[in-house]
């Protein structure tokens, strides 16, 4: 009797929790749904009294008409995709094969110079904003992929990441394949690069995220419409004086279908990757 | 010399070390330290980009007595705070929810988490479409017979709507942070304390929240970092306006950097990156602390 008496109290409680978590994940997924569906409306009709939800009927005028005479649509895309595809890729590359050298290898300095790169760490991006963009501006980059790429194409926190990483994979593959005659490099690149991949995994979707959604730094340091990358398109194309929010939303729902998509695919890696800097490891 | 010799050995044998960390190290020259050192100084003088002139402290003096400047501080300090409040008590009551569920939580943990790998660009436009007086929010209230609100466009609401959709888009991030640190509690002391017959808000106030004081500071801290730089979010919703309501110091920098009024733009800079050292040492000696 009392036994039973607990399992109702379990099951009021449980749906309880439930019907808290389904309003709440309402609440959270709503603004994305009405964006999606925004997308085939007519201006018209996402302000219509009352609200309607569905589209009355689903067409692609507004995909069609951003993708051809609204600013350099493609070319944001394409811009957007390039960057972060080299920024992701050097990153793995350096960052990599930086914090091998400062586990594995040894020559002085070695940790006086990881302390360096760790202390960079305290001092946040956009204080540097205005003499990056004076360095950028002196070498003639004002306006180029360089400048887009450049100065992100390294870090110490990914260094930082996969050093942790690599520090706890044993010493004893570097000590074999020397003996084998291996040099440095390849076995950097046959062992421990390898050996690190759920780590490099997790630094690619930080820096992915983090470069495709990037606003400040690519707004100005570009000035011309074949530079410009999704995000910064998107945010310019709001001072346009005929400007609809079914065209807005379009475009904006463009910026963030292939991170959602990717997301979806790989929650469990995006959820570590944007939590790396917060979980000790 | 022979301790000399030795390390210069030592050096020459660990030369693909060097060699390895050489382009991080070019790239933190060029892109870090040159930059840095450069907004120190500049913030000490009188720069329009051609003319310079050492004006000492002047800059962060002019600053701390401007109206402008003070009114983005308080604003960005108002941001702060409400977007944390707001932010981490939403995370914390999600992430109890979850913990507590019997099936299900990877789903509702990567549903809460969604907003947070979008860019804040699209969500601020969004939002700014939600919040319009003809907007959806408005529709409903209608719907409900509530008169049409003004959000954006009134100085006493902007801020805070601005919170609002700062904290939406963020808030997972703490949730996922609260559900490792719910999941690392051993189960032992609710154990005990069902034996010592403590109900729900006991082990609540008494284990569960001091069990999370090392998430609560980690999250405080970060939060403040990521509040205190709050950029884009006003530069799409509401350009810093209306009557400078939502301009913040970031806000303010940007806008004294594209007027070429550097000296100054400089020295919001190193006011912020000063304000924010502190909060990272504070944070670099608790981890140390919880480490130990």
């Amino acid at each position: 009797m009392k036994n039973q008496q607990y399992r109702l109290r379990k099951a009021i409680i449980q749906s309880f929790l439930y019907t808290f978590l389904v309003v709440g994940g309402f609440l959270t997924l709503f603004p994305f749904i009405w964006m999606f569906l925004s997308t085939f409306k007519t201006e018209a009709e996402i302000f219509s009294v009352p609200p309607t939800l569905l589209p009355s009927s689903f067409q692609f005028d507004n995909y069609v008409y951003i993708w051809n005479s609204l600013g350099n649509f493609p070319r944001f895309l394409f811009n957007s995709v390039f960057v972060t595809a080299s920024v992701v890729i050097l990153n793995l590359f350096f960052d990599s094969l930086a914090a091998f050298a400062f586990a594995k290898l040894k020559f002085p300095g070695r940790d006086n110079l990881f302390s360096l790169f760790l202390a960079t760490m305290l001092v946040p991006g956009q204080v540097l904003l205005i003499e990056l963009y004076r360095i950028i501006q002196n070498l003639g980059w004002i306006n180029s992929y360089q400048a887009l790429i450049l100065p992100s194409a390294m870090s110490a926190f990914g260094i930082f990441l996969i050093w942790q990483y690599m520090k706890n994979i044993p010493d004893d593959f570097l000590e074999a394949a020397r003996m084998d005659g291996a040099n440095d490099f390849d076995i950097y690149l046959r062992i421990y690069m390898p050996l690190s991949a759920p780590a490099m995994a997790v630094l690619a979707i930080f820096t992915f995220i983090g470069t495709w959604n990037d606003f400040l730094w690519p707004l100005i340091v570009t000035n011309s419409e074949e530079l410009r990358t999704l995000v910064v398109g998107l945010a310019l194309m709001q001072g346009n004086n005929v400007m609809h929010w079914t065209w807005l939303m379009t475009g904006a729902f463009i910026s963030v279908a292939p991170v959602i998509l990717f997301y979806i695919l790989a929650q469990r890696y995006f959820i570590a990757g944007l939590t790396a800097g917060g979980v000790k490891g | 010399m022979t301790s000399f010799n030795k390390t210069l050995q030592q050096a020459w044998k660990g030369r693909n070390g060097y060699l390895f960390i050489l382009p991080p190290l070019l790239s933190l020259v060029i892109f870090f330290f040159y930059p840095f050192l450069r907004a120190i100084y500049l913030s000490f003088t009188d720069y329009d980009g051609t003319n310079m002139k050492w004006v000492g402290l002047d800059n962060y003096i002019h600053l701390l007595q401007e109206e402008n400047f003070q009114k983005a501080a308080v604003n960005t300090l108002a941001f702060t705070v409400e977007s944390l409040v707001v932010g981490v008590g939403i995370a914390l009551i999600s992430a109890l929810v979850i913990h507590h569920i019997s099936t299900g939580k990877g789903f509702f943990r990567g549903v809460f988490f969604l907003p947070v790998v979008t860019n804040m660009v699209a969500v601020s436009m969004l939002w700014k479409m939600l919040y319009l007086k003809r907007g959806l929010i408005n529709g409903v209230l209608g719907m409900l017979g509530i008169a049409p609100i003004s959000f954006l466009g009134s100085p006493q609401n902007a801020m805070f709507a601005i919170v609002i959709t700062s904290a939406w888009q963020g808030f997972g991030y703490s949730m996922v942070m609260f559900l490792a640190a719910l999941e690392g509690i051993p189960k032992e002391f609710y154990e005990a304390a069902d034996i010592d017959g403590a109900n729900f808000f006991q082990k609540f106030w008494f284990i569960t929240i001091p069990e999370l004081r090392y998430t609560f500071l980690f999250l405080s801290i970060t939060g403040v970092s990521g509040a205190v730089m709050v950029f884009t979010q006003i530069y799409v919703m509401t350009a810093g306006g209306p009557l400078k309501s939502t301009g913040t110091v970031m806000f303010d920098l940007f806008d004294r950097f594209i007027h070429l009024r550097l000296g100054e733009a400089n020295a919001i800079g190193v006011i912020i990156f000063l304000f924010l050292l502190v909060f990272s040492l504070i944070n670099l000696r608790i981890s140390r602390e919880r480490d130990s």
